[in-house]
């Protein structure tokens, strides 16, 4: 009897890789144009802060091809999915440059372009404060005077103090007993930078209300469910009136699973039925209008006894999450509740708030939360470990949280293959060999572990539907594939259970037409959540299926199996294609019996590992963990910093597709490195400065490391699909500390302070 | 203003009428119907627009429509025959792609890097490739599909 | 909303009829990398583009190393970086076209472009004042051959000098005998377009001492020039430490950095001092003097 191929854990390529390198691949910007369209001409804040005096919109309307130039006087509401802290048009109040104040709507692009820079609109400035210790002064500017206001407000433990919209804490043990248990104590701050996706991809969008009044949207999303949510909430329209569809998504790395200007357009389509309305966003608008990274202040104090044992931690983690915080709740919550990182420590406290700043709203970058405390945590740990002159590894290895350990949240912590990592990434560079100084040019290697929680939304059940026809088995989830791989990784997972060839799965362009019903909001929780609802959807598909074909052959559906697309029966040896079955019907005796289309759902409905306080938020389903290290080469005299060699490990639980598990760790690590060395979105006075490619530097193929290597480590995860856990998103987590770490191991100072340019590396060298 | 223009368009003439706002990145998504030269940041700063003009790599969306009257112009839609290009078919195997709106442009450029020199080596396609930036992948596995597809050509 | 007509000429006679028929509003389009991304910005009136790249005079090259070269503008970067005559003659420009990061940019941008745009930070435009290059200049008052340093300096203090103005090409004097160029930069990545200090010193070299000695810093003080009083240091004797302490000091002087969003003014002139040491040790080496 043939075996069944397994389609788990082998790689495969991409299976809309062709689709992608021929060109044929429709993204947003590649859809036909609509006919009766309205281009829309953006107007954006140019103050960081300041109240609307008044908007001229005369010189605009007389401008040939305008049609309309709407203001908050025609659109209202706010958005936000757990607290509505947006305002769709700015109305009284501009709080960051980018921020949408008014629509010139037009019929071609360039009238848009052109009457958009017509539209006079006059402020009175209000004092800016753009990082959250700026914000947090006594003597602060307030942004956002009627926070209390907001729906969600109430829940998120914010508004204590003046521009707080947010605070989680976690306290466990005695404080006071651990210090005093502590010979030695550190206390240091450390800050990160303000960051931008700059997926390649621009943001845009297009609505049209049809006849019936109906609303579609198409947009350059990763999550159409979670758009349909949130923007029918905001204007005030039933869910089930808006589809939101979407197209390939050229890289998300975070900021396409939110709402932005997508609202914009299905308001002015309402306001103009019958007519496209279409938005698309220039390069300064992606950096302004949309979304950034968030920058984290970090003031950690940790005690460690002369035997190696961390016994507290504090901790405060000041998030500046710019003018609006709802896309960072889960972010500013993870820090909280994980924030120790992955070690043991008996007494913590932790407070972390979300801090509202006057630059564009902050959302979570390349699916995960946990890259700016480990900037602060793992650059302390270093620094305990040299004041009690104790190896890192050794003392890392020592304090790490392992599999049947208390946590501070209290819970059992689960096996992660954490030390194994470790043990990659140390043997990766050879941490046991000092590097060689030659006499102008310093070397060092440093190291980072990471532990990251996977959160769920508290609607966090997940829902597939598979479907089984004349081509094939076709798989509807909630979330496009913005690049991760999960396409492919539910395809394949679909394949093995249904017993096909890979190719006869596809998974369906992402739309709310298909009417799933829980929707997810995260990206990170896919792999468990969206695995196992395809799991149970196919499982249940696969059923119908054998039942029809037992029905029809007169056996037990006990005997009948599919094995690479043929329908066996074991019983009777008797077989048939089932491709051949769908075309030509089930071979029976009495002639064919032809196959109905079948159709199935399956939901998942993960157990938390770990829910707050704070049900609103999220809880943890599992942690994630890896490790990196490097190697750094610093130029004494112009304080250059050189990456010679990077590793990175990560603990996947079952790498379902190895090679593409190992691109996204690659992809991961330079921008990681990116984040080390240069991303740096630049305010002057509340402008920022550099909002462009050009200036803005992503990471190019001439700043890829001599050696970069990637690890996959393999402890399965209970729950997870084949004990899969994660698709490896979370590297950049992992390498700016590493690099930081390094470069303070070859200099012998530490850059508290992100990113570590060649001057602030200079004039450290030069004071010290 | 609206000018008259004919080019070579992955081998075939075509003719049409542009004005002189119209890149030929816009002429060739929006009045030629290709869209897999892609539009991102439309200054000139990431590659995701690479053409061939005249056998070289350039921006598409820096160069005017009228610009290439009389010129030959290759896209990604020209580049697979019977079957894939070696270069398509490295990278998808290699992995070299994640959201795949740096492809094309990759592509393109790597075409005529082969062109000039059959076996790059890695610093050669590191910098040959300088021009274009792929926010996924990390780049490694480009580079890895660039040499798997110079080894593949006879 | 801007329109504009476009003409592209065969002979440098038309475009340069178009050029002052049009006035202030005509534009030449050579490479289009800084060009497009203004005309896509709305950022300067124009009423007509004349796209030079179809005139053959100013896309030839003649190099000759006994009586001078001649380099038409239009030249593109990639084809100045793979001439085999500019490698061999002005290594330093080819180097310097070859630097420019992006290929794309490189077969689009043409060495006229590079000097209109005028860039304090260009290794190319600091290339070409090793060289002593002069520039061939068309415009209302005729034809003009300017020293390139004279160019730069007062387009910087007038842009409108450039308008209604085609630049034809730029002419590099003879090769001195051992003569030899060198620069250095400090970059914040290795792909990036400019420096953002440059140090270019080059000179020839006899019996021990400098001589035609050229130092350019790019990217501290407002525009390219040379510091001709540290050259006068470098050339007075042997170049020994104390001699070139001196002129570093000389060179300091000189420098009026001030804080940029990439360095400040201090990390600045702490590197091109660096830069132009290194640049003279680089030169020292190049020459095969090493004392
Ligand atoms: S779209 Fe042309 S270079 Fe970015
Ligand atoms: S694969 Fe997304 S930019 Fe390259």
């Amino acid at each position: 009897m043939t075996r069944k191929t397994l389609l788990v854990g082998k790689t495969f390529p991409r299976i809309e890789a062709e689709a992608k390198v021929t060109g044929q691949s429709r993204y947003w910007l590649d859809l036909p144009p609509a006919t009766n369209t309205l281009y829309v001409g953006l107007v954006t804040s140019t103050r960081p802060h300041a109240r609307i005096l008044g908007i001229d919109t005369a010189p605009a309307l007389q401008h040939e091809g305008v049609e309309a130039v709407l203001t908050a006087e025609h659109i209202s509401g706010m958005l936000g999915n757990m607290l509505c802290d947006r305002p769709i048009l700015a109305a009284h109040t501009v709080r960051y440059v980018g921020e949408p104040v008014a629509l010139v709507l037009a019929r071609s692009p360039a009238a848009a372009h052109s009457a958009a820079a017509l539209v006079q609109v006059r402020y009175d400035d209000l004092p800016v404060a753009i990082t959250a210790d700026e914000s947090l002064l006594p003597d602060a500017p307030i942004l956002h005077p009627e926070f209390s206001a907001y729906q969600g407000a109430a829940a998120l433990g914010g508004g204590d103090l003046p521009n707080v919209a947010a605070r989680f804490t976690m306290t466990a043990g005695d404080l006071e007993a651990g210090w005093a248990q502590a010979d030695v104590i550190i206390e240091q701050q450390y800050h990160t930078s303000v960051r931008h996706h700059a997926a390649l991809e621009r943001h845009g969008a297009s609505a049209r209300q049809k006849a019936d009044g109906t609303l579609i949207l198409w947009a350059s999303t990763a999550a159409p469910y979670a758009l349909r949510k949130e923007i029918s909430r905001a204007l005030g329209i039933d869910a089930q009136r808006l589809r939101v569809t979407c197209a390939r998504v050229g890289g998300g790395i975070g900021a396409k699973s939110r709402t932005s200007i997508e609202a914009l357009v299905v308001a002015a389509a309402m306001a103009y039925p019958g007519y496209t309305v279409h938005l698309e966003l220039q390069q300064s608008g992606e950096f302004t209008s949309v979304f950034v990274r968030p920058a984290l202040s970090a003031y950690l104090k940790m005690g460690v006894t002369r035997q190696g044992e961390i016994v507290a931690m504090q901790a405060r983690y000041a998030w500046d999450v710019g003018a609006s915080a709802d896309a960072c709740l889960e972010t500013v919550w993870s820090a909280a509740y994980a924030g120790t990182g992955p070690y043991r420590i008996p007494h913590v406290a932790i407070d972390s708030e979300a801090v509202y700043t006057n630059h564009t709203p902050a959302a979570p970058m390349r699916g995960n939360d946990m890259a700016e405390v480990h900037w602060a945590i793992e650059q302390h740990i270093d620094q305990l470990a040299a004041a009690i002159d104790m190896d890192p590894v050794a003392f890392r290895l020592h304090n790490i949280v392992k599999g049947g350990d208390r946590l501070a949240l209290g819970q059992i912590m689960h096996v992660t293959g954490l030390d194994q990592c470790l043990q990659k990434v140390t043997a990766a560079i050879d941490w046991q060999r000092r590097p060689d100084d030659r006499p102008s040019m310093a070397r060092g290697k440093g190291l980072a572990l990471f532990w990251s929680p996977t959160t769920v939304a508290p609607d966090h059940s997940a829902e597939a539907c598979a479907r089984f026809d004349d081509d094939g088995c076709t798989i509807a989830i909630d979330n496009e594939d913005a690049g991760t791989g999960l396409h492919t990784f539910v395809a394949q997972l679909a394949a093995t259970e249904l017993g096909l060839p890979l190719d006869w799965v596809q998974v369906s362009p992402v739309d709310t037409a298909q009417g799933l019903q829980y929707p997810q909001r995260k990206a990170t929780a896919e792999v468990c959540s969206v695995g196992n609802a395809v799991l149970m959807a196919v499982r249940r598909l696969k059923v119908h299926l054998v039942q029809q074909v037992a029905a029809a052959w007169n056996e037990s559906p006990n005997h009948i199996d599919i094995i690479d697309g043929i329908v066996i029966s074991h019983a009777t040896e008797r077989q048939q294609a089932l491709d051949e079955m769908f075309r030509a019907g089930i071979a029976t005796a009495a002639g064919p019996s032809f196959l109905r289309p079948l159709e199935a759902r399956g939901y998942a409905t993960p157990s938390p590992f770990f829910a707050s306080d704070d049900p609103e938020i999220a809880s943890i389903l599992y942690f994630c963990a890896g490790a990196a290290a490097a190697e750094v080469e610093v130029n004494r005299t112009t304080g250059e910093v050189k990456v010679l060699q990077l590793a990175a490990a990560v603990d996947v639980g079952h790498a379902i597709n190895p090679d593409l598990v190992l691109s996204q760790m690659k992809g991961g690590a330079l921008q990681g490195l990116g984040a080390a060395l240069w991303e740096n979105l630049i305010y002057k006075d509340g402008v920022p400065i550099n909002p462009d490619l050009y200036n803005y530097h992503v990471a190019m193929f001439t700043d890829l490391p001599a050696q970069l290597f990637a690890h996959i480590v393999e402890v399965p995860q209970e729950g997870g699909p084949y004990g899969a856990r994660s698709l490896a998103a979370d590297v950049p987590v992992l390498v700016a500390p590493a690099v930081a770490n390094a470069v303070a191991q070859a200099v012998g100072l530490r850059l508290t302070r992100m990113p570590i340019t060649a001057e602030t590396v200079w004039r450290f060298l030069r004071e010290n | 203003m609206k000018y008259p223009i004919s080019f070579h368009l992955n081998g075939k003439i075509v003719s049409l009428e542009v004005s002189t706002q119209e890149t030929l990145l816009d002429a060739l998504r929006q009045r030629l119907g290709l869209t897999g030269a892609k539009e991102a940041c439309n200054e000139g700063n990431c590659g995701a627009c690479t053409v061939l003009l005249n056998s070289a790599p350039v921006y598409a969306c820096m160069v005017l429509a009228v610009e290439v009257d009389g010129s030959a112009v290759e896209t990604v839609e020209g580049m697979e025959g019977e079957e894939l290009h070696p270069l398509q078919k490295a990278l998808i195997d290699q992995h070299g792609l994640q959201c795949g709106y740096c492809s094309p442009g990759i592509l393109l450029t790597a075409q005529a890097l082969l062109a000039h020199n059959s076996r790059p080596n890695k610093t050669q396609i590191r910098e040959a490739l300088a021009g274009n930036l792929c926010r996924c992948t990390g780049y490694t596995d480009i580079i890895k599909a660039v040499q798997v597809a110079s080894r593949a050509r006879r | 909303m801007l329109s504009y007509h476009y003409v592209r000429p065969r002979l440098l006679p038309e475009a340069l009829a178009a050029l002052q028929r049009e006035g202030a509003e005509a534009r030449v389009l050579a490479g289009g990398t800084t060009l497009v991304r203004q005309l896509k910005q709305q950022r300067v009136p124009v009423s007509l583009l004349v796209d030079i790249k179809h005139i053959p005079d100013l896309h030839s090259i003649r190099i000759d190393s006994r009586s001078g070269s001649r380099i038409g503008t239009t030249l593109t970067l990639e084809e100045l970086a793979a001439h085999a005559g500019v490698q061999k003659y002005y290594p330093l420009l080819a180097e310097a076209c070859a630097a420019v990061p992006a290929w794309q940019v490189r077969n689009r941008a043409t060495l006229g472009g590079e000097i209109c745009v005028g860039s304090r930070r260009s290794a190319i435009l600091a290339a070409l004042l090793c060289y002593e290059a002069a520039v061939t200049l068309h415009g209302a008052a005729g034809e003009q051959v300017r020293p390139l340093s004279d160019f730069i300096r007062d387009v910087y203090s007038d842009k409108s000098l450039l308008h209604g103005v085609l630049l034809s090409h730029i002419l590099l004097g003879p090769r001195l005998r051992r003569f030899g160029a060198v620069f250095r930069g400090l970059y914040q990545y290795p792909g990036q377009r400019h420096p953002v200090v440059g140090a270019a010193v080059a000179a020839s070299y006899y019996e021990g001492n400098f001589q035609h000695a050229r130092v350019i810093i790019s990217g501290v003080n407002p525009h390219l020039q040379r510091y001709t009083d540290v050259e006068q240091i470098l050339m007075e004797g042997t170049l020994d430490e104390d001699r070139l302490q001196r002129a570093a000091v000389e060179l300091g002087q000189a420098l009026h950095p001030v804080d940029t969003t990439q360095a400040s003014a201090e990390y600045q002139r702490a590197m091109a001092l660096h830069l132009f040491r290194q640049a003279v040790q680089g030169l020292r080496t190049q020459l095969g003097n090493s004392k």
